[in-house]
């Protein structure tokens, strides 16, 4: 099968995924204790990629390094701020100086 | 509640108005500043491609649509391996199982939008746009979206309604007094509780602020801006075969965009209940046949957040996150996994750590 059809046939499947519930529970009446439960699926699947990808790398357990460091200021800024712009600039900016100084990035 | 009241109860510390621009730019904006994640690794992706058989045209034209990084890396490697075209598809689909549960969490905004841009929007569902958007819609303090008929209420009659006066008590009890913006809305939300008694209202009662054509408008120029992002950067990835520098330590930039995106949002119990559990769970189901890990973990963080977060809440605390504001794609960790994450070829400049793909 060409790559071309192989985009397009993931393409599609990605879109049914992205459709799937959409369309169910548009079609049912949602009690609140789901409605309550859906809205806390972004935070949850975005703590779960933080978490994975600062604890592993592959199937390796990701040192204690730069990473670590650089996250835990970020998060200290977005925490304080509530600045996505300055959360990244700031997440960067100590990564950088810290692997600049030797410190391993993890 | 009347302006005059809000205002007065909201006093200085409030700033003025709230963001006066229309939604589309305010959704444009919130992707923006995620470019810088965004570009690099679409750029990553673009190099991969660019490495492989596969022509640099449908490389480009999986950017558009199926728009999801790390499926795409791993599209494109096990094609270059000659997998069987079934694996190839299934496991990029594996991996982008986590849009089933962003698609349960935009089923109310979203299915109250018109059928002919509730599907193309649809498209654009990314984690960044889906975070940014649930969170631009729990800024304007709609509890829900609102049920026909509610949705011509404006800001200044929902200010009445008594779930806008519990969720906004909620958040004045939680939030970190240092912070301005907190700041304005835990003054916003004791004037609304003074003036209903902070009610019993469920999260399901009519109160909206934000419409749905307003959501859609949010929707739309966020996804739209990760897009385009997101293909200049595979564009130019497969153009120059980009490579950056390992010192750059770009693999960073995508865990750190997620980061951006979910701090905000840990102000509430519920939330920081759903994000610790997950988390936790995740790191334990790390080896979960089929890259499943990530799934489970957020499963479990969901069901923790509805259980557990309103018993150490308030009943109707659960409230949706707010204050998120960023883009790019799920790629980042469900590709760590050895089960899924045959993905990315080692020699894409930004993956520095091997993160990203690996």
């Amino acid at each position: 099968m060409s790559p071309a059809v192989q985009v397009l046939l993931a393409a599609l499947g990605t879109y049914l995924l992205r459709a799937s519930l959409v369309i169910l529970l548009g079609r049912v009446e949602i009690s609140e204790r789901i409605e309550a439960g859906l809205k806390l699926v972004a935070p949850a699947v975005l703590a779960a990629l933080v978490a994975q990808t600062l604890i592993f790398d592959g199937d390796q357990i990701r040192g204690i390094g730069a990473w670590h460091l650089a996250a835990v200021v970020a998060a200290g800024v977005g925490w304080r701020w509530r600045s996505v712009a300055w959360t990244l600039v700031v997440g960067m900016g100590v990564l950088w100086l810290a692997t600049s100084v030797g410190i391993r990035s993890g | 509640m009347d302006r005059d009241e809000r205002a007065s109860a909201g006093g200085s510390r409030r700033k003025p108005d709230r963001d006066e621009r229309p939604h589309l730019v305010q959704g444009v904006l919130a992707i923006v500043p995620l470019a810088a994640g965004v570009l690099p690794f679409g750029m990553a992706y673009g190099a991969a491609v660019a490495e492989s058989e596969v022509s640099g045209w449908v490389g480009l034209m999986a950017s558009v649509l199926i728009l999801a990084g790390a499926s795409q890396l791993a599209l494109v490697d096990l094609i270059q391996r000659d997998a069987h075209w079934a694996i190839a598809i299934g496991t990029a689909l594996v991996i982008n199982a986590r849009f089933v549960m962003y698609s349960g969490a935009l089923a109310v905004p979203l299915g109250r939008v018109p059928a002919r841009l509730r599907f193309p929007l649809i498209h654009l569902m990314t984690d960044q746009a889906t975070a940014a958007s649930l969170a631009h819609g729990a800024n304007h303090g709609a509890a829900s979206f609102g049920h026909p008929g509610a949705n011509a209420r404006r800001r200044d009659e929902a200010a009445s309604d008594a779930t806008a006066g519990s969720t906004a008590t909620d958040v004045a009890a939680t939030t970190d007094p240092a912070d301005p913006t907190a700041e304005a809305e835990r003054t916003d939300g004791g004037a609304h509780a003074g003036s209903n008694s902070a009610g019993e209202g469920g999260p399901s009662s009519t109160s909206t602020e934000l419409e749905p054509s307003d959501f859609a408008a949010f929707f739309a120029g966020a996804g739209l801006t990760l897009l385009v992002t997101w293909t200049i950067g595979t564009w130019i990835g497969i153009e120059f075969g980009a490579r950056v520098p390992e010192g750059w330590q770009l693999g960073f930039a995508v865990p750190l965009m997620f980061l951006a995106l979910l701090i905000p949002s840990l102000i509430q119990r519920p939330t920081l209940v759903a994000a610790g559990v997950s988390a936790v769970v995740t790191l334990l189901a790390h080896s979960a046949p089929f890259g499943s890990g990530l799934l489970i973990g957020a499963l479990s963080g969901v069901a923790a957040g509805v259980l557990l977060g309103g018993r150490l809440g308030k009943p109707g605390a659960v409230v949706p996150d707010r204050g998120v504001g960023v883009v790019a794609d799920g790629e980042v960790g469900v590709v760590g996994d050895g089960e899924v994450g045959v993905v990315a070829d080692p020699n894409t400049g930004v993956d520095a750590d091997g993160d990203v793909g690996t």
